[in-house]
């Protein structure tokens, strides 16, 4: 525990156990479910059902600080751990732009030219879950929080069904917003089960 | 340095409070809840540990309130870490001295 290398891992894992509670998984998990419903079943409202989810993150901190704090402390993160985290926000954020100009220009490939795009057209659907998929797999990276890799799987194997089902991307995103809420599910009640509220602190 | 005995500072030297100290090096700040959760020290041992390294002014303590509920917050001191940089520095000397 004295040299550099063992406190960085031991900062490491107390920031991804400070994260062990499940509530921001199941924020991910119910907003794929409903951009995917809202893809599935709700048209006129597919293109804005991304405004939700954005708009809940706030409130979504406040309530899991104010479920999670009495429970396993406060803590408040170093300067270096806090610019790392601005970096990644950041780096999320250029990332989300990228795939957006992406997406639209898949988009108008498959869509506007005359080119032989049939293979590309067929990607189309799957691209909004292997996006995020990345965007998953790039957040583990450089957050350190292992399963955010496993998500990334998920949704790159539904992108990969999406395509296979010759079905819209509404689907792809559906079904992995349903297997990230059951495991963000089990990892809510086992979190609650193993911590309890601490009346002092 | 509190308590030097062959160039160890004791006070870091002592297992509960290395686990303490350490924990506290790698954050900011933290309450006694994350503490008794992160090193699995009862309450009252962290209460007179931590009253030790605050005597040496290693520790400083923060009472505030957050909502009804009190909470005590621990940060290391600019001596404090000093303290456990020179105690590193020394231990990994003596323990691999090449």
């Amino acid at each position: 525990m004295t040299n550099q290398h063992d406190l960085k891992a031991l900062e490491q894992e107390a920031f991804s156990d400070a994260y062990s509670d499940g509530i921001f998984d199941l924020f991910v998990g119910i907003s794929l479910i409903w951009i995917g419903v809202a893809w599935l079943w709700l048209p006129d409202l597919a293109g804005m059902a991304g405004i939700l989810p954005a708009i809940s993150i706030v409130p979504m901190i406040e309530i899991r600080k104010r479920l999670v704090e009495p429970r396993i402390g406060y803590v408040k993160w170093s300067d270096a751990r806090e610019s790392q985290e601005r970096r990644t926000l950041t780096q999320m954020l250029a990332f989300g732009v990228l795939i957006l100009a992406v997406g639209v220009g898949v988009f108008f490939l498959t869509t506007q030219t005359d080119t032989d795009t049939d293979t590309l057209a067929t990607l189309v659907p799957a691209l909004p879950a292997w996006l995020l998929g990345i965007g998953a797999a790039l957040f583990a990276f450089v957050s350190g929080v292992g399963r955010a890799f496993w998500y990334a799987a998920i949704l790159a194997v539904a992108g990969g069904v999406t395509i296979w089902l010759d079905q819209g991307p509404g689907l792809g995103l559906f079904v992995s917003g349903i297997l990230i809420t059951l495991i963000a599910a089990t990892m809510v009640v086992s979190f609650f089960g193993r911590y309890e509220t601490v009346e002092a602190s | 340095m509190t308590e030097p005995n062959n160039g160890i500072d004791r006070l870091i030297h002592e297992p509960a409070r290395l686990t303490l100290v350490a924990n506290l090096y790698v954050v900011e700040a933290a309450d006694f809840t994350y503490l008794s959760r992160r090193t699995g020290l009862t309450d009252g041992n962290i209460s007179s540990h931590m009253t030790r390294l605050e005597d040496a002014d290693y520790v400083s303590v923060a009472k505030t309130f957050e909502g009804k509920r009190p909470r005590t917050t621990y940060r290391l001191t600019t001596t404090g870490r000093k303290a456990f940089d020179q105690y590193r520095r020394h231990i990994t000397g003596i323990l691999d001295p090449n």
